[in-house]
């Protein structure tokens, strides 16, 4: 029986017949290879594919694949364009294009009824095999931005656009008639370069997040097997703009601020070409999913906001933007933090997380807290770091005694307990915090560094003061931390009243500390005086006043009657 | 004097609004205004932007005020700035302005008169490079120009169809190889 493979809505521009070799290239640059020797006897001990146009390895078994005409097989490999950024840090290299497997993606075999007929995921070499397919059947091989594990150690994340009626990225085959033989479909997402713009889709973006997404998720089942990630969206769009207020409207229009994790089970991801695209920024990608996890498997108690270079920041920003910029580094165990930005993606810059100038070195600098993290990672002696902690004492403080402190998420209380799980390590973590400007932390609170960090309430009053000289919002001492506890259950106000002057605006946010459960924030725009009440037990408490108005001083008397 | 000028300018206003719906929007005066500060920023120039436009019909031209506010206290900021294809620079045309940056000053303005002929939502697109001591960063940052109807117009050819389950999915083709198995 002849052999033969249909292939619709296909333009053919030439064919080129030879040596039993059948190499079809379509209109689209798509190349066919049917090794079909038929009945040709001088080829018919060749069980084999014929070459194969590009350099995907053939690692499926398929010595068993015909065995019956009604069982056929399709099997493949599934790649997506990686573009890669150029040697000096600083922009997209398209000479730098490389095909990497898609990890763990669903493949699908999609019938003319658009049933699925076979559905199945690629292996961590982006190899698939959709069995036991019949004969005459006409199909699609369509690919999913999704990966999907049940159970322990699994996960579910998938990419969609959020400026198109959130729908998923899937790219597909032609179409396909599977008559009496099996097949090899190789299907690659193209980057969408044509070597001076992207002038078609940009199909290999949403393969390229989860291929990103996917290496920090082993990196973090290589020290927990049980780990279980919880479900994910990530939101790109090649309309997605550093632009708006970031509103559930102008998300839909794509203009998403910049990347950023939205604090539940979304990630916003940048595409907006001559602008600023991330979805090759390996280290965005992470350390944005960074901040994932440390919501779902840690604690983050950040309060956002704008920082850079040489900021004195909140001690909780300072951290979770600390270990965000580590955590990119550790899981690529690559140091280069690179963000591609500008005409063309030919802009941008690039840091060393282990070496860059830090300008304001301390506990506050989220340079500093990158860089005690990721050199209690790394194997790489340098300076006062001679520790190689790796990765899983670091992991265990964060999702044990992090998760449940009851001081605010910080360089102190990550330390603190770090030395207690790894008390022979105590003097090379000093050393570490000694590089950057830190005595040794001694508690969670950092008391013994800065005694007016957090303060304590006692009899219920305290008078405390704002600063902003280090900046608005999120710098450090604009919001101030008050401990109080709770003897009896009951309904209490607090009441934060400005005690030199009227023109703050204060306002504060309540977390009972064990377990840790935020209570609620009050930000009425009063001046002056913020009050607000709540049904509290016998706890403790944790307060964060700050003055909406940024005054470089502002100081309040706060009451919990 | 003042009664003669209201008189006319409403007569005015009432001639535009019956001859052009679009007009009409743009007299409606909706301020389009964002800001970054109090969001999260990814890591990079410590640069924040405030905007403030109108809304604009047809052909009519959007004032786009602009600030820059850096916590940096010295060196240059350098701002290149493109502009979507479809908006029209009136004025002095230019496609990058440097500041010189003080301890006095945290704010930076540019002020940009643009239009279109075309309904949309449009971009003027700025990139941000200052020198810190850690070396050099940059910042992208974009403000939306809404024209006429003031839509985001799709940059995209993907189909969308419903899967089987109900899920809108977005498809594209693949590059393939394709072999029959002997």
């Amino acid at each position: 029986m002849r052999n033969k493979i249909y292939i619709l809505l296909i333009s053919f521009s030439f064919i080129i017949i030879g040596c039993g070799e059948v190499t079809t290239t379509t209109t689209d640059g798509r190349v066919i290879n049917s090794t079909s020797t038929g009945n040709d006897s001088s080829s018919s001990n060749n069980n084999t594919p014929s070459s194969i146009t590009n350099n995907l390895d053939n690692s499926n078994d398929i010595s068993d694949i015909n065995s019956s005409n009604e069982r056929l097989q399709i099997i493949g490999k599934i790649t997506y364009d990686r573009v890669w950024v150029n040697s000096n840090g600083i922009g997209l290299n398209y000479s730098n294009i490389t095909k990497e497997p898609a990890k763990q993606v669903i493949v699908k075999a999609i019938g003319a009824d658009n049933q699925v007929i076979k559905s199945t995921t690629t292996d961590d070499n982006g190899n698939y095999s959709l069995n036991n397919l019949s004969s005459n059947t006409k199909l699609k091989v369509q690919v999913y931005a999704q990966l999907k594990k049940s159970g322990i150690g699994g996960w579910d994340l998938k990419v969609v656009d959020n400026t198109n009626g959130n729908s998923q990225y899937v790219m597909e085959s032609s179409p396909i008639s599977l008559d009496d033989n099996s097949l090899r479909v190789n299907l690659n997402a193209q980057s969408g370069w044509d070597g001076s713009s992207y002038s078609s889709e940009r199909t290999a973006a949403p393969f390229a997040i989860l291929g990103s997404i996917y290496q920090a998720m082993q990196k973090v089942l290589s020290v927990d097997s049980s780990a279980t990630f919880p479900t994910l969206v990530v939101n790109w769009s090649k309309n997605n703009t550093p632009s708006g207020n970031g509103d559930e409207a102008q998300l839909r229009d794509g203009q998403i601020v910049t990347s950023h994790f939205d604090g539940e089970n979304s990630l916003y991801i940048l595409g907006d070409a001559n602008s600023d695209t991330d979805e090759y920024d390996n280290h965005i990608i992470i350390h944005e999913w960074g901040h994932y996890f440390e919501a779902n498997f840690s604690r983050a108690d950040s309060i956002g906001g704008s920082h850079g270079d040489g900021d004195k920041l909140d001690i909780r920003v300072a951290f979770g933007e600390g270990w965000g910029n580590a955590w990119s580094a550790i899981v690529t165990d690559n140091p280069i933090y690179y963000d591609t930005m500008g005409r063309k993606q030919s802009n941008g810059f690039s840091m060393n997380i282990e070496s860059e100038f830090t300008q304001n070195p301390g506990w506050y600098s989220e340079d500093s807290i990158q860089k005690i993290l990721y050199d209690l990672y790394d194997s790489h002696n340098d300076g006062g770091d001679t520790l190689s902690l790796g990765f899983k004492p670091i992991y265990d403080v964060l999702v044990g005694s992090q998760k449940t402190t009851p001081a605010f998420t910080s360089i102190f209380s990550f330390i603190t307990y770090l030395k207690e799980n790894n008390p022979s390590a105590i003097n090379k973590i000093d050393d570490i915090l000694a590089n950057e400007n830190i005595e040794s932390i001694q508690n969670i609170y950092g008391s013994t560094i800065d005694s007016d960090l957090y303060s304590d309430m006692s009899n219920g009053s305290i008078n405390i003061c704002t600063y902003s000289q280090y900046g608005r919002g999120n710098k450090l001492y604009n919001h101030r931390y008050i401990r109080f506890s709770i003897s009896q259950n009951g309904n209490y106000t607090v009441r934060v009243k400005q005690s030199d002057g009227s023109n703050s605006d204060p306002d504060f946010s309540l977390y009972k500390t064990a377990p840790f459960i935020n209570m609620g924030a009050s930000e009425e725009s009063v001046f002056g005086v913020e009050s607000h009440s709540y049904s509290l037990s016998s706890d403790d408490y944790l307060l964060d006043i700050s003055d909406y108005n940024n005054l470089r001083r502002a100081c309040f008397d706060i009451t919990v009657n | 004097m003042n009664k003669i000028k209201t008189t006319k300018l409403l007569i005015a206003s009432i001639l535009m609004i019956s001859l052009n719906k679009e007009v009409a929007m743009a007299k409606d005066n909706k301020i389009a205004e964002g800001t970054t500060i109090g969001h999260y920023q990814k890591p990079g120039a410590p640069v924040d932007i405030t905007y403030h436009s109108t809304r604009v019909g047809l052909d009519e031209i959007a004032d786009i005020n602009i600030s820059l506010i850096t916590t940096l206290n010295s060196g240059e900021m350098e701002v290149k700035i493109n502009l979507d294809d479809n908006l029209e620079q009136i004025g002095e045309a230019y496609d990058s302005v440097s500041f010189t940056l003080s301890p006095n000053q945290k704010s930076y303005n540019i002020n940009l008169k643009v239009k279109s002929l075309k309904d949309g939502l449009y971009y003027i697109r700025l990139l941000a490079k200052v020198d810190t001591i850690g070396g050099a960063k940059m910042r992208a940052l974009a403000v939306p120009v809404y024209v006429g109807d003031g839509k985001l117009k799709k940059k995209s050819n993907q189909k969308i169809m419903k899967s089987l389950s109900g899920e809108n999915i977005s498809i594209s083709k693949a590059e393939e190889t394709i072999e029959i198995i002997k």
